[in-house]
């Protein structure tokens, strides 16, 4: 079957299923109404319309869907290609992904009713309808993809999104079901002046919360446990440790973090002391930042678990991990400044300004509480992190200053300064050039480029800082990047750390094929200093391909060529 | 010490500098009481009437509006408050006059308000909002007769 047609059947297969499933759910729906008699006389004429669209889905729907779909199912019987191939793998996903998230809210719904004591009046039978038609249509679906044999690389990529796609949903769900939860309990404690009606804490809110919380947690328990247990060494895994839970951990949490210590500040210094229940903000941001805490923390310690098996690979983790927090710190010390500088910045506008005619009294406060809090969360986290950077440095020398990471990490923030500074010098430079020729150059023009001083302020030390660091670099040979030689090790155990050694004192990775002979040779150790003497050899080799075979406590090093 | 490390050095002190200029004029100079304006002067009712707002004294700020004209005239005092409300927590403004037009019997107030409203980090956390002010003498009193509602603290 050429690729054009297979396209076909599948963009088909879609559409009619999804007209049986409108049907099925239609008439489902139609079905609970009817057993709860819900109807009037009145509305019997939307009934028998209603009756008759999901008849006329189901009938005309039902049978192509099983024309269709057997058709590509008879295909992918006779030919094994078919079973596992890329668009295939497309199709079936976007069915389980479809139909997951479906079953996930109406289960939920569902869930919230069931809580809320059974209620016939707030049963819903359109959800409850779609709720058994999409999980069924989900289950189906599971079965066949669970059946796929010799899945193509594409396929395995396909798989692997639904799989981290669910898994996140299911965990934010999970995590913001808890947050809710805490909440909703926190304001009903009966400590908080003022309150001359109050719900029971058993309200909507909490239902909605706990509801949440099962389903959001079963999701992520069947994703990241089950669906996602055995895969630890793909890519898509690292970016969903790396970008979303542990980045998204650390930067919800900090967020948590830096309001509590902002609005704590702000109280302190006399802001809002006439807000009635000022501390409820705590019922949301100290949960938040629990939860994001844990999450945070138990994905780093995964992530690295599941590195420590490749010395590389570890460091690599360790490496992206510290300059991910290093950058998140930065970005929220600099956030601070900025703020904090506004402040001198204003006094002097308000100094030369004599008709300031109103300033309320948190004006002040309310700077200077969100400049010190930024500055309190992220001038720990970003010199803990800055200094373990530089301890790493310092050991590793030109290999951790060739990482991608540190490269990455310097000239986003070397970019995003001289972007900032142009931006800020354009305007600093128009409104002068505009108050020179128009002759209206003072306070005004003043007010007008406040935030670019503010942040052309900030912003120059952070470049001048971070051109300091790549230019150090440079100098030690971080641009350079290492003649990289094509090398090929043999040997009897190819995860042995001796090679890892190597490839850390060449700062690339080599070729490892295993000597397949009989007795097999034990690996030798290598010591720092004989790794290091080997990574010479070899960049002094003559030619680019170099070949190493390790046995019984020799190593040989074979330069050859291809012919 | 290497260069980068007294570059850091050099950095924490200007830090240090920022975070003490700045908590010295907050907690010191910041919240000064501002000059009251004349009472029989256009920028003397705007400021009253912003000060009004600021107390959040409703009744008196209503008292500054015109009520035969503009806005204010199809507005009840009910209907009025309602379109008054705002999210005020955590939210704190300032306003200086930039100029003032009086003519006989009517008079142009621009007036610029800075609201500190924190929206994300690097992001300016001060909206200006610019407003002007149209007043109009009645008897011996000037009154406000636009804008009449308060946008301007959003």
């Amino acid at each position: 079957m050429s690729t054009v047609r297979r396209v076909f059947f599948y963009i088909l297969t879609v559409i009619t299923l999804g007209i049986l499933t409108a049907g099925l759910i239609n008439l489902l729906s139609l079905s609970f109404d009817t057993i709860l008699a819900r109807f009037t006389l009145a509305e019997i004429g939307d009934v028998k319309q209603q009756l008759s669209l999901g008849i006329a889905m189901v009938v005309i729907g039902g049978p192509l869907w099983f024309l269709f779909w057997g058709t590509i199912q008879r295909h992918a019987a006779k030919d094994s290609d078919e079973s596992g191939s890329s668009l295939r793998a497309f199709f079936l996903n976007f069915v389980l992904f479809i139909s997951a998230f479906v079953t996930v809210f109406t289960f939920t719904l569902l869930l919230v009713w069931l809580m809320a004591g059974c209620r016939p009046e707030q049963f819903s039978p359109g959800g409850t309808a779609a709720l058994i038609v999409f999980a069924a249509v989900w289950v189906y679906h599971w079965r066949v993809s669970a059946g796929e044999e010799h899945a193509t690389r594409v396929a395995d990529t396909v798989r692997r999104w639904y799989t981290y796609i669910l898994s996140a949903a299911g965990l934010l769900w999970l995590a913001s079901g808890i947050v809710q939860l805490i909440y909703t309990a926190f304001i009903a404690f009966p400590i908080w002046d003022g309150v001359i009606v109050r719900d029971s804490f058993w309200n909507s809110g909490t239902q909605n919360a706990l509801a949440w919380i099962l389903t959001g947690g079963m999701v992520w328990a069947f994703y990241w446990f089950y669906m996602a247990g055995s895969d630890s060494k793909s890519s898509l895994r690292q970016v969903y440790y790396y970008l979303f839970t542990i980045l998204g951990g650390a930067i919800a949490g900090l967020i948590a973090l830096t309001v509590t210590v902002y609005r704590v500040l702000f109280w302190l210094m006399g802001g809002d002391r006439d807000v009635v229940d000022y501390f409820q903000f705590l019922g949301w941001s100290a949960p938040i930042i629990l939860v994001a805490a844990c999450i945070w923390f138990y994905h780093l310690r995964k992530a690295e678990e599941e590195a420590a098996t490749e010395h590389e690979h570890q460091l690599s983790a360790l490496r992206v991990h510290h300059y991910l927090m290093a950058f998140l710190g930065l970005g929220t010390l600099i956030a601070g400044l900025i703020i904090l500088l506004g402040i001198p910045l204003d006094w002097a506008i308000n100094s030369l300004n004599s008709e300031i005619i109103v300033t309320e009294a948190g004006w002040w406060n309310n700077h200077l509480s969100l400049g010190m809090s930024m500055l309190i969360v992220s001038v720990p986290l970003w010199l803990y992190y800055w200094w373990q950077i530089n301890g790493m440095a310092d050991r590793a020398g030109a290999i951790e200053r060739r990482a991608r990471s540190r490269r990455i990490y310097l000239y986003v923030i070397i970019g995003a300064s001289v972007v900032m500074l142009a931006a800020d010098l354009v305007n600093i430079v128009y409104q002068l050039l505009n108050g020179v020729l128009s002759g209206s150059l003072g306070l005004e023009a003043l007010r007008n480029m406040k935030w670019s001083l503010q942040t052309v302020f900030i912003a120059l030390p952070v470049l001048i800082y971070h051109l300091g660091i790549a230019r150090q670099d440079q100098l030690l040979g971080a641009e350079t990047g290492a003649a990289a030689r094509k090398v090929t090790v043999l040997l009897s155990d190819t995860k042995s750390p001796a090679v890892s050694l190597l490839e850390l004192k060449l700062g690339y990775k080599v070729r490892r094929i295993r000597y397949a002979g009989q007795p097999a040779y034990n690996v030798p150790d290598l010591s720092d200093a004989r790794a290091e003497q080997l990574a010479a050899e070899i960049r002094a080799a003559p030619v680019d391909h170099v070949m190493l075979v390790l046995f019984e406590g020799n190593v040989m090093v074979l330069p050859y060529e291809e012919n | 010490m290497k260069t980068s490390n007294r570059f850091l050095l050099v950095f924490g002190i200007i830090i240090v500098v920022i975070v003490g200029i700045a908590v010295t004029l907050a907690v010191t100079g910041g919240n000064a009481p501002v000059k009251l304006l004349p009472e029989d002067s256009p920028e003397g009712t705007v400021q009253r009437f912003l000060m009004s707002v600021k107390d959040r004294d409703y009744l008196k700020a209503y008292g500054y509006l015109a009520p035969q004209t503009g806005q204010v005239k199809s507005e009840t005092y009910e209907n009025w408050i309602r379109s008054t409300q705002t999210s005020r927590e955590s939210s704190s403004w300032k306003a200086s006059i930039l100029k003032s037009t009086v003519r006989e019997n009517s008079a142009t107030v621009e007036v610029a308000v800075d609201v500190f409203r924190p929206d994300g980090p690097l992001g300016n956390p001060v909206n200006t909002n610019r407003v002007t002010f149209i007043l109009q003498k009645e008897g011996d009193r000037w009154l406000i007769s636009q804008p009449a509602d308060i946008w301007w603290l959003y």
